[in-house]
């Protein structure tokens, strides 16, 4: 039970971290610039501390619904660096979103191979070749 | 202790493909691939292979100023029971669009690196590569 309230938890901590991106989209466009700061920095704050709890997560138990969530945040994380081009005010943020969004995309990569059981069976009959 | 570098047609094709479009970078990349000889501990673990230790690199090509997170992404298989590194693939960051394109790239790598062994085609020594 401890375990499923954690889980829950977990689920719905990345969900708001998800909506986050929603809301700071949004944001962009009514044009509240302090607001906005407010948010990305929250975002980038939050950034590495949310990947490592997937990444656990994801070591833990195969779960499609974290590789959907990691792909919308990676995503998210695209459409705020296209906007730091065309808001001049999110030009300091610019390299930030970006390597963000780099490393999400590399990590979205993992989640779709390490989910694999073909290639799961391939790497272990490789190993056995050796 | 030293790991022996399995290198098979399939990655001596790819990157020698690499190597067309970023030949600058030759010296800098094997010398990177060479230094997990004594240390396949670098890059990132793939979470969730169990006991299976594959691994991610990050490599920067400074000659054209690309930055490890631009460069190339170079994936290999670290056998510690048989004490052997197998290079899986290498490519530049962006090269594939979607995530399932690497996916299948690998899964076509990987099905082609295990033909490779069992027919005895693969090289110990990554600079006959």
């Amino acid at each position: 039970m401890a375990y499923l309230n954690a889980a829950m938890l977990e689920h719905s901590t990345i969900k708001s971290y998800v909506r986050d991106f929603k809301i700071a989209e949004m944001i962009a466009a009514s044009g509240r610039i302090l607001i906005l700061y407010i948010m990305l920095i929250s975002i980038l704050y939050k950034n590495k501390k949310m990947m490592n709890r997937l990444k656990s997560s994801l070591e833990e138990n195969e779960n499609t619904h974290l590789i959907e969530d990691i792909s919308k945040i990676r995503d998210g994380f695209v459409k705020l660096y296209e906007l730091s081009h065309q808001i001049r005010f999110l030009i300091p943020f610019s390299r930030l979103l970006e390597n963000a969004a780099i490393d999400w995309d590399d990590f979205a990569e993992d989640c779709v191979i390490v989910s694999d059981t073909e290639i799961k069976n391939l790497l272990t009959r490789v190993n056995n070749a050796l | 202790m030293r790991y022996k570098i399995l290198c098979c047609p399939t990655f001596k094709s790819e990157f020698e493909r690499l190597l067309d479009s970023y030949s600058r970078s030759e010296k800098s990349i094997r010398s990177m691939i060479f230094s997990l000889q004594t240390n396949p501990n670098r890059g990132n673990v793939y979470p969730g292979f169990g006991t299976l230790t594959v691994r991610k690199l990050r490599i920067p090509l400074p000659e054209y100023r690309l930055s490890s997170s631009k460069g190339l992404r170079f994936i290999f298989l670290v056998s510690q029971e048989k004490n052997c590194l197998v290079l899986i693939s290498i490519y530049k960051k962006g090269l594939f669009k979607k995530e399932h394109q690497v996916k299948k790239h690998i899964k076509n790598n990987l099905e082609s690196i295990l033909n490779e062994i069992e027919s005895n085609q693969c090289t110990h020594i990554f600079d006959n590569c």
